[in-house]
């Protein structure tokens, strides 16, 4: 890239904090997602197959009985891994991390192998088995600026890397640095709980670039070494006074 | 000898035929042949009817309404304006068909306003318009011909700029 004057000093990386303490697991993200990113509806056939099309789902899980039940939702999408498993056993280069830290998926060049997502730990990775149909009103929200994938083509949550584009090139048109605020994925921008923000990590006064690296953070099968960008702030659950006056020895309570 | 000759002539001309469609030199069926050039030769520009094109990804076409602003009254009595101001009366959008296409396995978002804030004029694509009438591609666009340009003017040059 011969042109650097245009750009911003510091290329900005793309990363995502989801505050488990704030979603109430309501899926305004997993729909909103869909909406903006084209995903098809696979039906209830496909989804017996382990079919459907989610870039952004909602896992719960349950812990606890009785008064320590708990529920835990946990919205995952494609984690952006800095060493994404999925890139390397692409044969036709399909799916690379681009400059901005965002693991792109290049549709037109995707053949179809699936090798990226078998190779995929958090299951973000969704294959076009079929053509789906948008039944005729619903043709009408499709997205003009995301293309619809055909069949025989891989996936997944690119940070609605059109947004993040047509904000670049807005600040580029006004001839302004790039503002982070100006940036919000879909998920993001629809979560009444504000559980999940999005910015620049190369940033260290924004929202997220300033908690990057505080301990309260977790990334998901951190074993495996894919270093997400996806970071998941851990729950807290203050004691129940209830719980402690308890005479039950049983009581577990997570401080 | 020269049976042999005609025989490759004729496998070329064949060839060339087959691969004109693929090369995208569209020149689609209109259901009015709608002028270009004597459009423009009148004093309009582009940007007046392909209003979109400044600030959207699409050139967009104009309402048949908007033909109608004009031709109620100008050249009003010439067939094809007949046919115009028959689908405006009758509130039906004239089916214009697209003429640049990609298929949709190209997943290529192209988009216009960034182009032409970027300088480009729209002739430096679509050809000067001023010689044609209904319009067609006017020289095929593999994306060798976006790259040449992008790498010569250090645009972007990523997979997922656009191809999104």
């Amino acid at each position: 890239m011969s042109q650097t004057d245009s750009k911003p000093a510091a290329t900005p990386r793309w990363g995502m904090i989801i505050d488990l303490n704030a979603c109430t697991g309501c899926s305004a993200c997993a729909v909103a997602c869909r909406a903006e990113n084209n995903i098809a509806i696979a039906g209830a056939k496909e989804a017996a197959y382990n079919g459907t099309l989610q870039w952004m789902r909602i896992e719960r899980t349950w812990t606890g009985s009785g008064r320590n039940f708990r529920v835990e939702n946990r919205p995952v999408n494609c984690q952006q891994c800095d060493a994404a498993p999925c890139e390397p056993v692409c044969p036709v280069l399909a799916t690379y991390t681009n400059a901005e830290g965002i693991s792109v998926q290049v549709y037109n060049r995707c053949v179809g192998t699936r090798y990226c997502g078998l190779n995929c730990p958090y299951q973000g990775r969704f294959f076009n088995w079929f053509d789906y149909a948008w039944p005729s009103p619903m043709e009408v929200q499709l997205n003009p600026d995301v293309s619809r994938r055909t069949r025989g083509i891989m996936e997944k949550c690119s940070f609605c890397i059109q947004r993040i584009l047509a904000a670049e090139r807005q600040a580029e048109l006004e001839k302004r640095a790039l503002r982070e605020r100006d940036i919000q994925p879909a998920c993001a921008q629809s979560c009444p709980a504000e559980a999940l923000r999005f910015g620049d990590l190369n940033n260290p006064g924004g929202a997220v670039g300033a908690a990057w690296d505080s301990s309260g953070l977790e990334v998901l099968l951190p074993e495996v070494g894919t270093r997400p960008k996806v970071r998941y702030a851990r729950r807290v659950t203050p004691p129940d006074s209830r719980l402690a006056a308890a005479p039950t020895p049983t009581a577990e309570v997570e401080a | 000898m020269k049976r042999w000759k005609y025989a490759l002539a004729a496998l070329v001309l064949a060839g060339l035929g087959a691969a004109y469609p693929r090369l995208g030199l569209r020149a689609p069926r209109q259901p009015i042949a709608f002028p270009h050039n004597l459009h423009l030769q009148a004093g309009m520009h582009c940007a007046d009817c392909h209003r979109d094109a400044a600030v959207s990804n699409r050139a967009g076409l104009p309402s048949v309404r908007e033909c109608a602003l004009c031709h109620q009254r100008l050249r009003a009595r010439s067939p094809l304006i007949r046919q115009v101001m028959d689908y405006a009366r009758r509130g039906i959008e004239i089916p214009w068909q697209r003429v640049y296409v990609y298929p949709a396995s190209a997943h290529l978002r192209f988009r216009h306003n960034l182009h032409l804030a970027a300088g480009l004029a729209c002739r430096t694509c679509h050809g000067d318009m001023r010689r044609l009438a209904t319009a067609r591609v006017w020289k095929p666009m593999p994306m060798g011909v976006c790259i040449a340009c992008h790498r010569q003017h250090g645009a972007k040059t990523g997979c997922e700029d656009c191809h999104v």
